[in-house]
């Protein structure tokens, strides 16, 4: 896989089953460290999606 | 198991994620929670056509998305995505301890909708890109287009 297609794939799902992905970032420490970064992104986006859950929610539902 | 056991299963394991889609997707607490109510009543309706549990959160999405369209249609409120979408971003939700959030939610907002929709359902709801076609029924290779569109811009 080219670098160009494993960058574009990580940032489209960066958990993707897909062997050969998997393959390229287990021996490629530069591809390894830029799914680092887009999974650190990820974990920032959820942090700014969150919203805090209104008292008694479950309840209501 | 029995219909009450199942949905009350449904119920606790989605409920939050469900939440926190449905504030995105409404940009507004009450009526977030408004859908959801009829969301759940829909869901309660047709759990016995349910089949497959590892299905079960893409289905109440789903539902979701309808229930919201057809709410949407039914009160025809004013719509201005990226409007409302700032007024969320500036208001609600931002720790400011975390100006990193903040600036996300800013870029968030300045993004198409298109765009987003997926991006949240990625990152908030777990979701696969080929859960994801299917709760927005497009293809997926356009959900993958439109996350890596987003995470780029």
């Amino acid at each position: 896989m080219d670098k160009l297609t494993f960058r574009r794939k990580c940032l489209e799902d960066p958990h993707t089953a897909d062997p050969e992905f998997r393959e390229a970032w287990r021996h490629d420490s530069e591809l390894e460290a830029f799914r680092q970064s887009v999974l650190k992104t990820d974990d920032q986006l959820r942090s700014a999606l969150d919203v805090p859950l209104p008292e008694g929610l479950a309840a209501r539902l | 198991m029995n219909k009450q056991q199942k949905y009350s299963l449904l119920v606790e394991a989605h409920s939050t994620d469900l939440y926190r889609y449905a504030h995105w997707k409404c940009r507004d607490r009450l009526m977030a929670e408004e859908v959801i109510q009829e969301t759940l009543l829909r869901a309660w309706k047709g759990i016995d056509n349910l089949r497959e549990a590892g299905a079960a959160k893409a289905w109440l999405f789903t539902i979701f998305r309808r229930e919201y369209a057809r709410q949407f249609e039914r009160k025809q409120l004013d719509y201005s995505d990226i409007e409302n979408m700032d007024s969320i971003a500036s208001t609600e939700g931002i720790d400011a301890s975390a100006p990193e959030s903040a600036a996300l939610k800013k870029a968030l907002a300045s993004i198409g909708g298109q765009y987003r929709e997926p991006l949240v359902l990625q990152v908030l709801g777990g979701f696969s890109c080929d859960e994801i076609a299917s709760i927005l029924e497009i293809s997926a290779s356009a959900v993958m287009t439109r996350v890596f569109r987003a995470k780029h811009s």
